[in-house]
């Protein structure tokens, strides 16, 4: 069955991969950037986000039956970006389009990190004030505490976010199903460049250790984002999929 | 391209679903039960684990592309059995088979329960006596403190081992992926036998909530198993999947 599936931050890592993989498995997809996609808009806006919702309702008025939001950024100028971002636009998309969702049979990714194993006052204090809805104040504290701890901050709400949403009337109530997947290090063009650069290197396997052979490019993770975009039953809820090679397991075996 | 794969349990509920499922999508099963099955073997007793081995290595000489084991008991009349096959039955399954399996691209799944997210005194004793190999102390301990806790003991120490094992060198190391299932209610045999009873439907009701509108039928199993027994990336390790209607997010949502 041909599904139109909504993928946020098309043009470039997971979001490209999975874009291309659905449309060879003959899926339709609906891509949003920042240009060069179907919905060019800026999710770090409020304009952008609701300029998206609108170009999407034009573009498929019978409905959608997925949203993949992999739009994201770690930008260590600006981490104010980040938390409105990866945390703001991300939940902007999902509620803004839940109404275009087709349920029962729609599926949704939010994409998390890895980073949300890590903690700080910091990290806790943006969450909070992500979760409470504040954006001003989740941008000025993340002016503040640099890029390393607004994007945990913004990963680990994004992820307590979903976790709470799925499971309402709304959501799962209504066979609507979101999930998150938290991919660990994928050799995106940014990570394959610090990975040529032996200090840099060294830190990222320091920080995150895999247990396979090598880290993964971006088409592992689209393997993933289809099946959760795309599954028949009814029953997976919630869940957080880290696909990280082994860093979250290495990380904390003892606790699941 | 057809995978050779063992299901223990083969005979019932998620076991005999999967079966049917990867059969019917070209591959070859080779089932093992106590009987019924290609091989039947008691997997509480050491005899009948290395009989599996034996008989297995006989009938796919060529070696194994996956395991899924999901044999297992919750007999309340016999705690200690719980113990015997939930956990050394399933560890001795991964480590029999080990040799046998084609890495890389070989993918095994141990099944948990959602009842991981129990615990008491009585539980943590047994998952620590399983995980320290002890099994006569375990299966005594077992029998001496009923089902409700040898269940999710077995589960827990089930999940725990495989999660420490996933990460080694002969596993993920290898291109070998082991990850854990962890089924909330599923229609099986067992669970209805359950709901037909109002007194215990309600409290299966009360303990496990679930988010979406009926709990799981074992084909939707069948479907996630099939994904994690085929999954051709290389990055997924470890990792438990509830698959619970919600039950999980429900229970312990700040936990991720």
């Amino acid at each position: 069955m041909q599904r139109t599936i909504v993928v946020t931050g098309s043009g470039s890592g997971m979001g490209q991969a999975t874009a291309s993989r659905l449309a060879a498995k003959g899926h339709r997809v609906i891509g949003v950037d920042l240009r060069s996609a179907d919905v060019n808009v800026d999710l770090g806006t409020a304009q952008g986000r609701s300029d998206m919702i609108e170009q999407v309702r034009r573009l498929a008025p019978d409905g959608i039956d997925g949203v993949l939001t992999s739009a994201g950024v770690a930008d260590f100028q600006n981490p104010g970006l980040v938390v409105s971002v990866n945390y703001f636009g991300t939940i902007a998309a999902l509620e803004g389009l839940h109404p275009l969702l087709r349920g029962p049979g729609a599926r949704c990714v939010a994409v998390a990190s890895t980073a949300v194993l890590i903690t700080s006052p910091e990290i806790l204090e943006l969450e909070h004030l992500c979760l409470a809805g504040d954006e001003a104040g989740a941008v000025e504290a993340a002016g503040r505490y640099g890029m390393l701890s607004a994007y945990p901050g913004s990963k680990r709400a994004l992820t307590q976010w979903a976790r709470n949403i799925s499971v309402t009337p709304e959501w799962a109530g209504a066979g609507k199903l979101l999930n998150i997947v938290a991919p660990g290090t994928v050799k995106t063009q940014m990570i394959a460049k610090a990975l040529a650069e032996p200090e840099q290197a060294s830190a990222i396997r320091a920080g995150s250790p895999i247990a396979v052979d090598d880290f993964a490019e971006a088409d592992v993770l689209a393997e993933v984002m289809e099946f959760l975009l795309t599954f028949e039953g009814n029953y997976i809820v919630g869940q957080v999929y880290f696909a990280d090679g082994g860093t979250e397991v290495l990380t904390r075996p003892d606790q699941y | 391209m057809q995978r050779v794969f063992v299901i223990t349990g083969a005979a019932s509920g998620l076991g005999e679903a999967a079966a049917i499922r990867l059969k019917t999508k070209g591959h070859r099963v080779i089932g093992v039960d106590l009987n019924g099955a290609d091989v039947n073997v008691d997997l509480s007793s050491a005899e009948g684990r290395a009989d599996m081995v034996e008989q297995i290595r006989a009938l796919a000489p060529e070696g194994l592309d996956g395991i899924f084991a999901s044999a297992g008991t919750s007999d309340f009349g016999r705690s200690g059995l719980v113990m015997a096959v939930n956990y050394f039955g399933s560890v001795a399954t991964f480590e029999g088979l080990h040799p046998l399996l084609r890495g890389p691209g070989a993918r095994c799944l141990a099944v948990a329960s959602c009842a991981v997210l129990v615990s008491s005194p009585e539980i943590l004793e047994l998952e620590e006596l399983c995980l320290a190999n002890n099994e006569a102390g375990a299966v005594e301990a077992g029998a001496k403190y009923g089902t409700p806790n040898a269940y999710p003991a077995s589960k827990r120490a089930l999940t725990r081992w495989a999660r420490k094992t996933a990460v080694k060198p002969e596993w993920a190391g290898s291109g070998i992926l082991l990850n854990i299932l962890a089924p909330g209610v599923i229609k099986t045999p067992m669970v209805e036998r359950t709901m037909a009873n109002p007194e215990s439907a309600a409290i299966l009701k009360e303990k496990s909530p679930i988010a979406v509108k009926a709990y799981g039928e074992p084909a939707e199993c069948a479907e996630l198993v099939d994904f994690l027994l085929n999954l051709e990336g290389n990055y997924i390790v470890g990792q438990v999947f509830f698959l619970d209607g919600g039950t999980e997010a429900l229970t312990r949502p700040e936990r991720f």
